[in-house]
């Protein structure tokens, strides 16, 4: 009997790792997990849970539990036998017992530091002599990019890399270095194909980036780029030190003409969001709702600009969101002229009980009104709190005098009630 | 399969094996010779560079057009500027590209430059000898009318009339073209050149005493009236020929800038700067002051220059000198492009240094404004350097460095 519980038990803790298997009198056989009941016998199955009568039931085998199984497996293994042990830890990782298979594998290193499969296992690489963790790995491998050394990239680190970080869900991550070694090293065509992977597979604002550089390159399939103007773009006003690219063809294997021609991209979008922000301006006062929508068109282009170059079209967003936010100011004065007045009907009018009510609520709708556009106000603000400081303080002064309207309206409501 | 058929099959493999590599290796060799000839130019090897892209443009069966832009390059670094400009013309020709195309002729008109420098205007003080001069001096009773395209000159002497006009068009040219950039200025403006400070005093209305001209933008009737007041002679009697080489400009200047910034506000150190960077005479005391002023406790600072309203506080002679020396260090720093951009941003109502950065198309930059302060200060020390590296010059060859 104790025996019956200690495997029930057991059974019930592994869960659907073990296999339990329940013969009938019939001769029908399932597997699954056995709980053993006062008169009955449930099978946990796949697809659900079977209840037979005890008469029914012929027998049934209870399996040993992975960790059991891994015990006496353990057991077996002699001293110092690595590959032995390896093949255990590998068991046990198919098991999903995975904390007791890096344990394992965490052994075997101990025993042998350069047991390859191990390491290959647990995600390791051998660059330069020395193993590394994966993402140490990657890290080095985005240093020898920098570095430029971008034929041990693409011969030895990258493809054993990638193949690392398949199951790690790091493969952009290694596209990433791979794309830029591949133009780089001048394989154009490569390097474009990589590139419109990255952009097919990466999140919309770095798909944007992606994307342009695999624009750039199919523009210029020699990987020749005419820069118009120098870069970086405050070289000629600051004279400034380090590298630095005249106007003229140059080779867009060079990271600065790859930074150079991106920079052209986002001008371009730039004085697109430009002329629609003008728009904009322009239509401000005579039609906000169309105002807006220029607005809304011109912001997307700056942050198209933005996802090519980091911040190259910030002060245009910033631009956009103070307008913004003083056209809404603008509605909240009006809605809070609104509010007074009824506040001064409220104050001098004769009105009944149910008038008095109604004229409460609809001042309380006001503010409402208002707070919800305080709270766009606060919105608009929130990715630029260092350059729109007063904005987000008027707006949350003016919320908490609202708040303090509200309830004193609330309050008159109640006592009404 | 007999052997025979198996050679024929293998060789047939290997040939269509060939075939598709040879392919292969056709559609990849685009880039590889157009970047062999990249790299000889960036290392400066030109002849090479020149002789790889000439071989790819000309190439019979495959012309590669794009190549033009190597070799054109390639002679512009040599100083081969007709060269250049052939290559680019062949560019253009053969491009398809918005941006190259742009470039091409962007260079074109620099080779252009390069080859023959505009001529630089010679001040009257220069220009007007001695019987000029004194016909210049007169002042008649009778005030002669002289019209030209911008301007109505109104003077007591027909030759001053008629000079000034044309003056005045030569200089409006060229604060639009070169000054702002490309600016247009399709007004009418009245000029009065008044005899002396007294007859200037009496007609000039708010003008401060001091002063040898002003500039006016006023609505007159629904109309608005631009005009100019300047001064014929100066105390001696004699013809005020800064007038024309420093007043006129200055004024007009005022006048064009504050057009184009219509009801926004032109920071005063750039409206200033402007002006005196307008006049065709450059004032070297202003730039050995600015210079000095770099290293002094003295000194206006950046921030403070570009926060001040007006220029009556302090030192006024070191404000103008910094104005001018900020204004022109932006000037000479920034492209044609950059610059009426720069005007364009601060008339929307950016400061100085959001204004630059978008002018650059740069990120923003937290140190930005402490770069470009450091930038400004060693040009401004720079320039009166060399201004008084000339001035020794000019000293030796007089004679007057040896007593």
């Amino acid at each position: 009997m104790a025996r019956k519980a200690l495997l029930l038990c057991l059974a019930l803790s592994v869960g659907s790792a073990s296999a339990d298997r329940l013969v009938l009198r019939d001769g029908r056989t399932f597997d699954g997990v056995v709980t053993v009941l006062d008169d009955a016998v449930e099978i946990e199955l796949a697809y659900g849970t079977l209840r037979f009568l005890r008469d029914q039931v012929r027998r049934i085998d209870f399996k040993e539990t992975p960790e059991a199984q891994l015990s006496q497996k353990l057991a077996e293994v002699r001293a110092g036998d690595v590959e032995t042990l390896f093949a255990v830890a590998r068991w046990a990782q198919e098991q999903g017992l995975d904390e007791q298979a890096q344990e394992l594998y965490a052994r075997i290193l101990k025993i042998s530091p350069s047991h390859a499969a191990t390491r290959c296992e647990l995600g390791h690489m051998k660059i330069d002599g020395q193993w590394r963790e994966f993402d140490a790995s990657l890290e080095l491998a985005r240093g020898k990019l920098q570095a430029g050394h971008n034929k041990v990239l693409l011969d030895e680190i990258l493809p054993i890399l990638l193949e690392l970080a398949k199951p790690r869900h790091k493969t952009l991550a290694v596209m990433d270095i791979l794309a830029y070694a591949q133009l780089r090293s001048g394989r154009f065509k490569q390097a474009l194909a990589s590139f419109e992977e990255l952009a097919a597979k990466s999140s919309a604002a770095e798909a944007v980036g992606y994307g342009a550089i695999a624009e750039i390159l199919k523009r210029n399939a020699d990987g020749m780029y005419v820069v118009t103007e120098a870069y970086p773009p405050k070289t000629a006003l600051l004279k400034a030190q380090g590298p630095s690219l005249q106007p003229g063809p140059a080779s867009l294997a060079r990271p600065l003409v790859l930074q150079a021609a991106l920079r052209d991209r986002a001008k371009e979008q730039i004085v697109s969001g430009r002329a629609l922000l003008a728009a904009a301006r322009s239509l401000d006062a005579s039609d906000p709702d169309a105002a807006k929508v220029k607005y809304f068109q011109a912001e997307k282009c700056f942050k198209r600009a933005d996802a090519m170059v980091a911040d190259i079209a910030r002060s245009y967003r910033v631009e956009i969101a103070r307008r913004r936010i003083a056209a809404i100011r603008n509605e909240t004065q009006a809605d809070a002229r609104s509010f007074d007045a009824s506040m001064a009907k409220l104050g001098s009018q004769d009105l009944s009980p149910k008038d008095y009510r109604a004229m409460v609520l609809r001042m309380m709708r006001q503010l409402d009104n208002v707070r919800e556009k305080l709270g766009t106000i606060q919105t608009l603000a929130k990715p630029f709190p260092n350059d729109l400081v007063l904005e987000v303080q008027w707006a949350k002064a003016d919320l908490k005098k609202i708040e303090s309207m509200r309830e004193v309206l609330a309050t008159e409501v109640e006592s009404e009630r | 399969m007999n052997g025979r058929n198996l050679i024929k099959i293998v060789i047939l493999a290997a040939l269509a094996g060939a075939g598709l590599a040879a392919m292969g290796s056709a559609l990849t060799d685009v880039a590889a010779p157009m970047q062999t000839a990249l790299k000889a130019l960036h290392e400066g090897r030109c002849d090479q560079a020149e002789q790889l892209a000439m071989d790819l443009a000309t190439d019979a069966d495959r012309p590669q057009g794009r190549a033009w832009a190597i070799v054109a390059d390639a002679r512009q670094q040599r100083g081969q500027l007709d060269g250049a400009i052939r290559a680019y013309r062949l560019l253009l020709a053969s491009c398809e590209s918005n941006h190259v195309r742009r470039h091409a002729a962007m260079q074109i008109a620099f080779c252009r430059t390069a080859q023959r420098p505009p001529r630089r205007l010679i001040p009257a003080a220069k220009r007007l000898d001695e019987k000029e001069l004194a016909e210049l001096s007169k002042v008649h009773r009778q005030t002669y009318v002289e019209t030209s395209d911008h301007f109505v000159v109104r003077a007591r002497n027909p030759h001053v009339a008629k000079l000034v006009a044309t003056e005045a068009e030569v200089n409006l040219d060229r604060i639009c073209r070169d000054i702002l950039a490309g600016q247009e200025y399709p007004h009418s403006v009245e000029v009065y050149v008044w005899a002396d400070s007294t007859d200037y005093a009496a007609n000039a209305e708010d003008a401060p005493e001091w002063s040898g001209g002003r500039y006016s933008l006023e609505k007159r009737d629904g109309l608005l009236v631009r005009r100019i007041d300047l001064t014929q002679c100066d105390k001696s009697g004699r013809f005020a020929v800064i007038m024309l080489d420093r007043v006129l400009p200055h004024e007009m200047c005022h006048l064009v800038v504050r057009e184009f910034f219509g009801d926004a506000t032109v920071p005063l150190y750039l409206n200033e700067g402007l002006a005196m960077l307008a006049e065709i005479t450059i004032d070297n005391d202003r730039i050995l002051l600015a210079g000095a002023s770099v290293n002094d406790k003295a000194k206006i600072a950046l921030r403070d220059l570009l926060a001040r309203d007006r220029c009556d506080m302090g030192d006024p002679a070191l404000y103008y000198a910094t104005s001018y020396s900020f204004s022109s260090f932006l000037h000479r720093r920034l492209s044609a492009e950059q610059f009426k951009s720069f005007l364009h941003h601060l008339k929307t109502g950016c400061a100085t240094v959001d204004a630059l950065e978008r002018a650059v198309c740069a990120s923003p930059d937290e140190t930005f404004a402490a770069q470009l302060a450091a930038a400004w200060e060693d040009d401004a020390a720079a320039q009166a350097q060399i201004v008084r590296a000339l001035r020794g010059q000019d000293e030796a060859s007089s004679g007057t460095g040896r007593n």
